[in-house]
Order: structure tokens, then sequence, then C-alpha cells
């Protein structure tokens, strides 16, 4: 049985709940036959996926949707093996460049290359392109990325290329520019329960506002996790009434948790035991980034006006120093330790103008 | 079927050659001067160039300049003039950064590319005279993302070739090119163009292309692109179609441009702004002591909406710098921050953290 | 007898100088000399031994109830180098009468190989047996189907190796002879200790099938020969593999399949192989201190009560205290202890003599330490407990001596005293940062550090809690290791050359003056472990993609029914129409609490209307997504013990070992080992020699060895 979120994912611009000018936009882009290149940006969950897989569906009709999954080696200059999964239509392919580490320049170049150079095999396809759907391109190395540049240029004729990204920021300008630049927002309220309705009626019930309204609170404006959200609280209460507990995962509450531990003791043997919960989160694959926000976020809710500011100074800047180091653990920690202190002073401070 | 099936080399068609539709060529393409003199607004290193052309004797040239303002645009008008359109595909060379670039591969294709021998032929087949000087054109383009290591072979090579080839370097910062390679080449620094002649030629395509765009549009253009025409020219193409696929043809405004070209409207960037503590220069409305909470929100809520947090943060800088009522040392003190800020999103720092980094400091630089 | 009295001659000229020298050519290595004929020789600790002769009876006759044999097919002894593993099997050949069938690669090309150049021979297979290294495909395949051939005839047909080990033994110890005893044997086992070289992938994948052909139940001959691998360890650092992982960089694009160059069990064996019910694990530990020191001495009693027979000197010229060096930088590998040992008996046997003569006492340990290190300087020696208690013990000029401190210590640590310059003193602004002189010479630390910066910055970062007194103490030392880790750019050239001065100083600087003692305890980095499961934990997320992929073909064929105005009735099979929507960051983040809730709901509704189980089928994610969305949080507990205890404590947290039990030392062992200090009384008297606290024991306490 398929996840909601899949199951009732809409398969059609039309059926598309919000961003309807950008729909429209998208829909009369696909039938003018001057398909540019593109790139999807906006927060996650969004919907960028959706409507990227919805506007081949209007470029290509249902034919689009006959997909396979192909497992495709690539051998690095040191003949390495890389293994690359690789989703694909007669329409259209779907690569995840990011798989491949410090080598996506040459997946990019290899896949590129290959498809450029053949045609369309399909007679009675409705445009004589293939489409490129490039996933999670603001991760691409810059090398990367200056090989894409030159690309979309060179195969112009054959190839449309439609990059995925979460933020514009780390894409280069040349990228960029030659790209029509789409941005999906997150829904905001009112669609977020629009789409929690059409889902719970699909699924065969109602859904009281009162639990909408909770799991968007709860989702940060995140669709994906909002439907995820609703079918783990049907899961766990059938008649969604009385008082409902969103479902976390594990992750979420754990990381509130180590909040607290941060918040009621500031101590050497406290940083230890922080570090081993910090552990236990980053082998659970929870991306360092977001232990620290989450973290942060529950602690900034707990001390005092003053010093929020600087929780978050020192959340930025170890931040930083977590995307350059390889050791994700020690910013972690020094931020911690950092939280502990600034907390500390603060009491301290606070006892001796009191005294005064 | 398989989606990789090669195509037959005996298929009936020619190989294809990439052949672009006209009509779906970019126009960045498509209007690219022909000739040197067309070249908008470098009107010192056209006067140079021209002189050459008459002496046939071609220096090796290293090209230098922001992103837009010509530069392979004026070497590729100076080669056509040079060769004509018969010899220009056989005397010129063309590499960039995109293409496999390791020094050996460079070494391979320029000694290829160099062994024949130019033979004059100065009547081309449309009629027209070319000097067709006895020289082939090497052009390197984005030639400051070649290493060191390349950049030194890259002498020797220069060297050795140096009686029938010329090597045009072309950059965009001249500081990452090794002194010993800089100083064999007469280098030409290219400017930013200035807004009028932008507009000029902005105008000019959009009446070749019948597009109706009116002085706002041209405007808000040449400002979200600052100086660059490429990306000015591909903004307008990009709007173009968009406004001509959807059925009545809608009218270019200035917002779709904006929205193209990912610049955050203006109105989001003053909430921020009055967020912080900064009024915007129109509105004069009394200042409010913002919460951290009310920061952070107004942080998250424009990251929900997917603007990027390097746009955003250009913008608040342009305002916080021209800004009126804040002093100079607020001003410098506020630079740190988005120096500091830009150089993190640059490490690929997470955007939400760092918007409401920058909204924080800068809140308390105004407030204090 | 012809070599031994050659070697007692030199024994007795040992005051002749140059004689020395001729000696350490002549003859054989103690080694192979000394080499244990009975268990009672061997270093090992008891357990492991009668694990090990357990397994062996099983496979040979099948336990108590005679059904095991089927399943003890593989015995997998890893472990450190030079810690018994192959001198186990030998012993037990012995004394359990057993014919050893023993693979060699290519030992027609290197027919003399000795025993000792087999230290690591994963490793030079590829270089000693290969002469054309870039032509390696074929070489390595054709001397892989030698392998085949050989696995083949060994598991099937009997006796017919008898001689032909015979040919490929070439070593001299008298127990060789026991492993073509006699061809009526039954017994026999195949060792495989030198692999065919499967770092090569090819042949990985086919020496992996060939392992598991063995062990297809289908093809379950009767009376199947067991087989032991002896795989030893490539050293505890892995980083490569590990910065590999780590260089995921922005999206954690981490999915990379491969993992070459690190050869450890888990590349001789696949996971699921490795966890099947066919193979077992068994893992030595270092030897410990006091059994190392015991078979030390009992391998100088027998050497020179042999070789001294006829000139009436019996007495090593070893001493306990340099017996005690010896055994302290062997760091639990006994061959490197005993050739160590045999070396500085030469050079011993002169000075011993000299020194005698003047008398002085100290200056000779010294210069036996000096001997000892210069000798036995081994990576990953203990010299990396020293250096992280220099560094973490924060010494500075003036600083009391600890209460247990020798005299020796204290005055050596005055001396130093005298010779350390005051820094000057810091403007009023720097105040804070004042400190006193300090003992440790940082340069010496670098030039002297078995480990890189980047492990050094790990015990750091493990261990610096517990010398911190305040927050502000944690908070330099943690801003300096943060520091230092970012400082430099993002591939492995660019690291930042002075990583390792720049933490050790910005430690020293940060830590508490004097540091207080409460019984530290230096301990491994967890990061290893951590990194580890992460590995395991994307596993599970790559399942559970996989699920969802599968689950969204079957939703569609089973909805077309679905009253959706917008969709074609057609069967659409769009397999992988789910994978995009998915990352594997997604899948780690989001959704946890769905699969967490539907598993409730299965076992409600189970427990409810059992009929409908079957028909919710697929209703639940492979049970490996537990390894990234199910997490339990437990309050830290801290039973009064201090810092160290929580650390101890860590399996609570459902943190295993790497290795599984055998990893970590039962309580018995450890107490056993104490006995063996008790009983030996006077073993521990030079041990503490550096670091030692309060209460009489020093931070590097001999079991802690064993704890690694």
């Amino acid at each position: 049985m398929s996840l909601w979120v899949d199951q009732y994912r809409p398969r059609l611009l039309d059926a598309l709940h919000y961003h309807r000018d950008l729909s429209s936009r998208l829909k009369s882009l696909a039938a003018c036959g001057d398909f540019p290149h593109m790139l999807f940006y906006g927060p996650s969950g969004a919907g960028k996926k959706t409507r990227i897989t919805c506007t081949l569906r209007e470029l290509f009709g249902p034919g689009v949707e006959k997909l396979k999954i192909d497992q495709r080696i690539f051998l690095s200059p040191s003949k390495r093996k890389l293994e690359v999964n690789i989703v694909q239509s007669n329409y259209h392919i779907e690569i995840t460049p990011s798989e491949a580490g410090n080598y996506d320049r040459l997946v990019i170049q290899e896949l590129l290359k290959e498809i450029a150079q053949t045609q369309q095999v399909d007679l009675n396809a409705k445009q004589r392109f293939k489409v490129v759907i490039i996933n999670e391109a603001d991760s691409l190395s810059r090398d990367a990325q200056a090989a894409l540049r030159r690309t979309m240029e060179k195969y112009m004729s054959n190839m449309r290329i439609i990059l995925c990204a979460n933020s514009t920021s780390r894409l280069i300008a040349p990228i960029k520019s030659r790209c029509l630049l789409i941005r999906v927002a997150a829904p905001n309220r009112k669609e977020m329960q629009d789409v929690l309705e059409h889902v719970s009626r699909r699924a065969g019930f109602d859904l009281p506002t009162e639990a909408a309204d909770k799991i968007i609170d709860d989702s940060n404006g995140n669709l994906r996790k909002a439907i995820l959200c609703l079918e783990a609280l049907k899961m766990q209460s059938p008649d969604l009434t009385g008082p409902l507990t969103i479902a976390k995962p594990d992750w979420e509450t754990y990381c509130q948790k180590v909040a607290d531990l941060i918040i009621s003791e500031q101590s050497p043997a406290r940083v230890m035991e922080v570090r081993q919960k910090f552990y236990e989160l980053l082998s659970h694959c929870i991306p360092p980034t977001v232990i620290l926000k989450t973290v942060a976020d529950r602690v900034v809710e707990r001390v005092d006006e003053t010093i929020k500011a600087d929780v978050m100074h020192w959340a930025a800047v170890y931040e930083v120093r977590m995307r350059i180091g390889s050791k994700k653990i020690y910013h972690l920690e020094a931020w911690v330790v950092k939280v502990m202190s600034l907390y500390k002073h603060f009491f301290y401070d606070m006892d001796l103008s009191g005294f005064d | 079927m398989s989606f990789f099936t090669k195509p037959q080399p005996q298929s009936a068609k020619p190989a294809q050659k990439h052949v672009v539709d006209p009509a779906l060529q970019p126009w960045v393409e498509k209007y690219r001067p022909k000739t040197i003199d067309e070249v908008s607004a470098q009107d010192h290193t056209v006067a140079v160039l021209r002189k050459t052309l008459s002496s046939t004797n071609l220096p090796h040239m290293l090209f230098y300049g922001p992103p837009g303002t010509g530069k392979t645009s004026t070497i590729l008008a100076l080669a056509r003039q040079l060769f004509g359109p018969d010899n220009f595909r056989n005397r010129v060379l063309e590499l960039n950064a995109s293409d496999e670039r390791g020094i050996s591969i460079v070494r391979e294709k320029i000694k290829n590319f160099a062994r024949q021998t130019p033979r004059a032929q100065t009547i081309a087949s449309n009629g027209k005279e070319y000097p067709c000087p006895p020289y082939k054109i090497i052009i390197l383009d984005e030639a400051d993302s070649m290493t060191q290591d390349a950049q030194g072979a890259l002498r020797r090579i220069m060297e050795s070739y140096a009686r029938i080839t010329r090597f045009c370097l072309v950059c965009n910062y001249v500081t990452r090119i090794i002194e010993p390679l800089a100083s064999r080449c007469s280098k030409f620094r290219f400017t930013p163009l200035d807004n009028l002649s932008s507009s000029a030629r902005l105008v000019h395509i959009a009446s070749e292309e019948h597009v109706d765009v009116n002085s706002a549009v041209v405007d808000t253009l040449i400002d979200v692109s600052s100086g660059d025409l490429r990306r000015a020219i591909t903004y307008l193409q990009s709007a173009h179609r968009l406004s001509s696929s959807t059925d009545p043809p809608t009218p270019i405004s200035p917002r779709d441009i904006q929205e193209i070209a990912g610049v955050v409207p203006d109105v989001v960037i003053n909430s921020l702004l009055s967020t912080i503590g900064i009024e915007s220069i129109d509105s004069a409305s009394g200042t409010s002591r913002a919460s951290f909470d009310s920061i952070r929100n107004q942080a998250s809520a424009m990251m929900r909406e997917g603007y990027s947090a390097s746009q955003i943060l250009s913008q608040v800088h342009d305002i916080v710098v021209l800004h009126p009522a804040l002093n100079a040392s607020q001003k410098s003190r506020c630079a740190i921050i988005f120096g500091e800020a830009d150089k993190a999103l640059c490490d690929g720092a997470d955007e939400e953290l760092w918007i409401l980094e920058v909204s924080l400091r800068v809140h308390k630089v105004i407030s204090s | 007898m012809g070599r031994k009295s050659q070697m007692l001659q030199v024994i007795d000229d040992h005051t002749l100088p140059g004689m020395s020298t001729e000696y350490s050519t002549s003859d054989g290595l103690w080694i192979d000399l000394y080499e244990p004929e009975t268990e009672a020789e061997l270093a090992v600790h008891v357990r492991k031994v009668s694990d090990v002769r357990q397994w062996l009876q099983e496979a040979f006759s099948g336990g108590p109830s005679g059904k095991l044999r089927r399943y003890r097919r593989i015995l997998v002894l890893t472990g450190p180098a030079g810690t018994a593993k192959t001198t186990t099997i030998r012993v037990l050949s012995r004394e359990m009468n057993f014919e050893i069938m023993e693979w060699r690669n290519a030992s027609d090309d290197v027919p003399a190989r000795s025993h000792v150049s087999r230290l690591n021979d994963s490793y030079a297979i590829s270089s000693s047996s290969d002469p054309w290294p870039y032509d390696r495909d074929e070489d390595s395949e054709s001397s892989f189907m030698k392998f085949q051939a050989f696995l083949a005839r060994a598991t099937r047909c009997n006796n017919i190796f008898s001689s032909v080990l015979d040919d490929s033994n070439d070593r001299r110890t008298s127990s060789s002879s026991t492993s073509s005893l006699n061809s009526t044997n039954p017994k026999r086992i195949i060792l495989l200790e030198d692999l065919p070289n499967i770092l090569h992938l090819q042949t990985r994948t086919s020496f992996h099938g060939a392992i598991e052909a063995l062990l297809d139940s289908s093809t379950y001959v009767p009376d199947p020969v067991p087989i032991v691998m002896v795989i030893s360890d490539s050293g505890t650092r892995g980083e490569a593999e590990d910065e590999r992982i780590m260089n995921g960089g922005w999206s954690g694009g981490r999915f990379g399949k491969d993992r070459d160059g690190v050869m450890d069990v888990r590349t001789v064996l696949r996971k699921e192989i490795l966890n099947g019910p066919f193979v077992t694990q068994i893992r030595f530990n270092p030897i410990a201190p006091t059994l190392l020191k015991k078979a030390l001495s009992a391998l100088l009693t027998r050497h020179f009560s042999t070789s001294t027979s006829g000139s009436g000197s019996t007495r090593s010229p070893v001493s306990s205290t340099y017996l005690d060096l010896i055994v302290d930088s062997a760091n639990g590998d006994i061959r490197s202890a005993i050739m160590s040992l045999q070396f500085a008996c030469t050079r011993l046997g002169v000075n011993s003599k000299k020194k005698g003569r003047k008398g002085n006492n100290d200056s000779k340990t010294d210069e036996q330490q000096v001997l000892v290190e210069s000798i036995t300087r081994r990576e990953q020696s203990l010299v990396l407990f020293h250096l992280m208690g220099k560094v973490l013990y924060n010494k500075r000029k003036g600083d009391p001596p600890a209460s247990s401190a020798l005299a020796r210590d204290i005055k050596r640590e005055q001396e130093l005293d005298k010779r350390l310059k005051d820094p000057p003193k810091l403007p009023e602004h720097l105040k804070e940062h004042d400190r006193k002189a300090s003992r440790v010479d940082v340069d010496v630390l670098y030039s002297d550090s078995p480990i890189d910066s980047s492990l050094f910055s790990l015990y750091i970062h493990q261990n610096y809690t517990q010398f911190c007194d305040e927050m502000s103490h944690c908070e330099g030392v943690s801003e300096w290791l943060s520091w230092a880790d970012s400082s430099g750019g993002e591939a492995w050239y660019q690291t930042n050359p002075h990583q390792f001065h720049l933490l050790s100083l910005g430690t020293l600087h940060s830590l508490p003056e004097p540091v207080t003692r409460r019984g530290q305890r230096v301990y491994k980095p967890e990061f290893f472990d951590a990194l580890e499961k992460e590995k395991n934990a994307w596993e599970g997320v790559r399942d559970t993609r996989e699920w969802i992929v599968k689950e969204g073909v079957r939703t569609i064929q089973s909805a077309t029914t679905d009253v959706d105005g917008m969709r074609e009735n057609a069967v659409i099979q769009d397999l992988g129409w789910n994978i995009s929507g998915w990352t594997h960051r997604n899948i780690a983040m989001e959704l946890g609490g769905v699969l967490k809730a539907r598993e409730k709901a299965r076992i409600m509704n189970a427990s409810n209307t059992p009929s409908n189980a079957t028909a919710l089928s697929g209703f639940l994610a492979p049970r490996t997504h537990h390894l990234f969305s199910a997490m339990e949080f437990i309050y830290p507990s801290r039973s009064g013990a201090g810092p160290g205890a929580s650390t101890l404590d860590e399996t609570e947290d459902g943190r295993e070992p790497q290795w599984g039990s055998d990893g970590a030392v039962t309580v018995e062992e450890q107490q056993e080992m104490g006995m063996w200090q008790d009983s030996q009384g006077l073993w521990g008297v030079d041990l503490e020699k550096k670091g030692a606290d309060g209460n009489g024991k020093g931070w590097l306490e001999e079991d802690d060895i064993e704890d690694w």
C-alpha cells in the first residue's frame, strides 16, 4: 500500500490545487513549442517535483509515465566505478547527480552527450526534444555546473533541461541566465487546508478543521510532511477527534529533548552527554544542519529574549563551519558549549545585578 | 526501444549538426555583433582592434571584464572580419571551460588544429575580400578557470606555435591569469555597459523581434542585469516566451522581468526591512521595536516563499548602503555583516539561518 | 643442535664488540625458534583458546547433539597483527590432532616466505606475487583459478594434499610437521590466511561466489571440511573511507557503493554471509601486558637456559624494567615484542656489562629507554596514550607533582622546569590569556605523534570534557576543534598543515591549570562507530525507498477503479513514479512518523481482525527502516561515578561494539588478568610513569588496552 502522498499526487497540471497561475503558464509553455530550459526552485515539499512531472505529462502525454529504472555505471578517471540510478521514459530521463559525489561532472557530461546524440525514436512523439531532469541541482559541483552551461547551449535542438533545486544561491549565474526560473513557493494555510481536505475526501473521510490546523501548524509549509502527518494521524486515531498528538518522527522529539538537556544543566559532563545524543542523531541519517536548527529552535523558545539572538548567531556561525569542515560533531558540540556558557553567564550576571 | 539508440551512421539524414531553428535560437546568439563596429560601448577597444584589422598583424590577446560586456562577441566578430565566412570554421578554434580541458587535451587539440598550415585565400564565396592573414586564432574562453598548471603548460604551447597561431584568452578576472601568460598578451579591458547603450541594444532587438516593450520594462531589464547585456537579452527573450505563450498574449510587465530574474519583489524586501527597523525611504511610519520572534517569523516566511538568500542579501545590501537615514558607522557595520553572510552562503550555509542572522545583526546595529 | 651451539657462542662472547652484529645476521628469528608448541605456552587468553577449540570440536564432531557440524563451516579469526591467531590454530592442530591444509598465493613463485613476512599478507599479495602490477587482471584471475581448484579439491577429496602441503610448507619450526602428520587422519581443516587478491574487484566477486557456493545448503556434502580464515586488522585508522563518506558535500550524496582500499573482514566476506549461520567470528584482542610479559620471560628463560648451558651464566641480560618497556611499546603485538626482545638482547648484552661497571642505574634505564624507543617505534604504539596524557594533563612549570609520582619523575620535572623560560608578561587587556610556561613541547609531540592530526583531534574531542572544570574551559577546546576542522579547504590536500599545532596549543591554553585529577581515563573516539551506524542506516533508507517504488506500482494497478475524473482508466504501469519525489534525505527526515503509525495500526489490526492481516501486505515498510526512523531518548544517568562511567555504559543506547560480543572484554576476563597481576605481584612497579593520579591509579592502566 502506497503512501497517501504518492497515491493522491496529482498527475495533471489542471489537478494541482494551488499556484494556478503557474500551472497555466506551464501549460501554455508546454503547448507553444518553444519550450525553454527551466529551473524550478523553492522550499522542500512545496510541490516542485509534482509540477515538473505534471509538465512532462502535458508535454508528452501519458506515455511519459511509463518509467523504468536503470542503473548505469560510469568509470571515473581513476577507474573507480560509479553507480547512478536513472529513471527514464521514452521521452525523458531523470538523474540525481549528487549520487555520484565528486564525480558529478563526469556523469552529467557523459549522460547529456549521449542523450543529445540520440534521436527521438518515437515518431509519434509530441515533441522533437527529450527532457533531462536534474534533481538536487543546487548540490552540483561548480565543475559540473560549468559543464552543464555549455551543453545547454550546444544541444538546444534536441534536449531540454529541467533543474530542480531548493535555492538558486548555489547555482552559478550562467546557468541561471540560461534557464527560465520558476519559483514554487510553499502553499499558504488556506491552500494546505484545501489539499489536506482533498486528500481526506479521496481517502474516504472528513477532516475536522482542528486536526487540519494542527497539522498545518506543525508542517511549516511542507506539504509532503503535512500529508504524511495526516496519514499517521488517521492511522493513530481513526476518528480524528479528541486531543490529537501529531506523530512526529522520532528524531524531532529527540532533538527537543536534547535542547532540554542543554537548558537544564551546564557542565562539562553534560556536554559529554549531549554529544552522545548528537552521535545518535547523526547515525540515524539526520543531516547535521537540521539537527542544529531543530535543537536551536527549541533552545530559543526556552531562553530569555536577550540571549536569543546570540544563540542563533552562533548557530549560524557553526553551521557554516560544518559545511567546510569534515567532522560535523565538533561544530554541533562547539555550539552547545557556546550556548551553555551564554546561558550560564546570563544567570550569573542576573545574580550579580540582583545582588547589587 | 531503448532510450539510447545511437544514430545510425548510414541513416538518410545527414549527421545532424545541431542546427537550431532560427525561431528558437537564443537571441544572444542571433544578435551577436557581426562586425567589431557593432559591438556596444567598448569604443576604446574597438578602435585599437580596428587598426590590427587593417595591418592584419595580430598579437596574442587577453580580454577581461565582467560577464556580458562583449568579450566573446568581439573576438568572434574580429575573426569573422579577418577570415570571412568560408575560412572562419577552419581558422578559429574555440575552447571553453565546459569542454574537456585537461591540459593534455588542450595540447592535443591545439596541435591538431595548428598542424595544417593555413593557405591564403582572400576572395570569399560571397565576393568580398578578406585579409585572411596566415595564422589561426585559438580562443580560450573562461581562461581564468584553468588551473595554474594548465596555464603554465599553455605558456609553452603558445611559444611553440607562435608562428602560425594567435591566442585570445577571455576571462572575467585578469588576476587569475598567471603573470607569464598575461605578459605575453596585449590586454584589453571591457567595461560594464552604460545604461544608454544597453537600452539602445535592447530596444533594437525588441523591435526586430516585434516585442512590445515600454521604457519601464527596459529599465527593469537593465536594473536587474546590472550591466550584463547577455543577461538582459536572455531575460527579455524569456519574458517574451512567457507572454507570447499565453492566449491571448499578454504584454510584458516589469514584475514579470523581476520574477524571471529571480528578484525578490520590493514589497517583500521592504517588509523585511521594516521588521528589522529600517523604514523604507518612502513610507514614514514610526519605528517599532522588533522582537526576536517577529524577525524570525519574517525570515522563515521569506524562505517559505522560496526566494534565494543571496538575492535577498544583495537587495537588502543595496537599500541599506544607500539609505539616507543611516549614518556611516551603521552602514559600515552592516557591510561587514553582509560580507560575512555572502561568504557563508558561498560556502553553502543554510539560507534560513543566515537570513535570520543578517536580520538580527542588522537590527542590533540599527537599534544601537 | 648445531645452530644452538653457535648462538651459545655468541652469547658467551657478547663482551667482544663486533660479534653482536654478526649474530643478528647469522641466525634464525626467535619467533620461529620458540613458536609455542603447547597451549600452555600460548600467550593468548585461555578463554579465546577454548572458544576456538570448542568450535573446532563442534566442526569435527558436531557438538553434543551432533547437529552443529552443519553450521560450523567457517571460522573467522580477526584481531590486530601479532595476536597469535595462526599460532593458536597450529597449536590446536597438534593438540587435537588434525591436519591443516593451507592456501598460499603463488607459492611456487615465491618459495621462501618466512613466517614474518606474512605479517601483512593481504597487502603483500599484489606486490610480491605479481610481477606486472599494471597487468593485474589476468594474473589475479589465473591465480584465482588456482585458488578455486584448491578449494574444490580441499573440500571434496581427501588426502591429496599431504604432499603438496609439504612442499609449500617451508617453515623450520617443528610444529609444521604436524600438518602432514598421517594421511589416514580424517580430521582436517582449511586454513586461509593468504587470500587471493580480493582488493581486485573481480577477484573479490568470484571469491565471494566461491565461498557462497561452498555454503550453499543444496550442495551440502556430509563431513564438510571446516575453513578457518585468519584476517589481521589493517590498523584502526580507516580514515580514507570515512573521509569519503564525509565528503558527501552539501546534500549528503554519499551513496557511492564501492569501498576499496581498506581490507577487513567485511571485504573478505559479504555481510549476509558474515552474519549468517555458517560463519563464526572470534576476535583476538591485543595480548594483555601481563600475559605478554609472562610469555616473554618464559621465552628468555628458555633461551638462556639452553644457550648458556655450557658457559655457566644463566641470567638473561634483560631486566624486568626493561621487559616492561618492551611490553609497553609492543601494544599487545607479541610478534613485534619478541622481535624487539631478540634485537634488544644482542644490543643489551654489550651495554649491560659496561653499565654494570659504571653502576649508574639512573642513566642506565634512561639509556635503555632510548634504546627501546629506537627499536620498537611502531605505529599506534602506546605513545598515543602518552601523547594524550601530555596534552590533556596540561602540566605547566611549577605544578606540584602528582602524589604518586616517583622520585625520579619529580626530579626530571624539576630539571625541566629549570630549563623552561617564563613567557613575557601580557599587557592588561590580555591578562586572561596569561599562562605559566608549559612543560609540553608541542614540536616534540608533533614529531613523535603516532597519529595524524585528524585522528588526534578525534581523541582530544572524545576526552577533553573530563579534564575541564568550567564551561569556559570547554568553550576554548571546542572552539579550537571546530576552528581547526573548518580551517582547511574541501579537498584533503587543502587541509590546514598546522592543525596539529593549533589543536594541541589551543587545548593546552584552554584547559584549566592544573587539571583537576579525578581518575580520568582516555577513551577511544566513538566517531567511527557512529559513522558505521550511519552507513547501515543509509542502507535502511535505500530499502525503504525501494519499498516506496514497489508499492507505487502495486497501488496503481489496484486503484484503477478509483473514481477520479482526471485519470485515464488504463492501467498505467508507472514503476518509479514515486521514486522521483523521494530523495534519500526526505525519507530519512520525514517518513518516520508514518512508518511508526502504520506499524502500530498493523499490530492493532492484527489483534482485532486477524483475517485482515493478509490484505495489508505491503502496508509495512521493510524492517530496516528502524535503522534510521526509530530513536528512543534515554536520559543520561550519572551514577556518581564521574564522567567516565557514562562512556562505559554507552551500550545502553544500543550501541554495540562493532565486532559483536567478542570485541568487548568480559568481566571475568578482566578479573582474570587482574589475578595474573596479583600473583605476579611485582609487575605493576614502573607502569605509572606518567600522570599517575591521587588514587595511585595511572590514567593508563594495563587493562585499558583491552578496553580498546
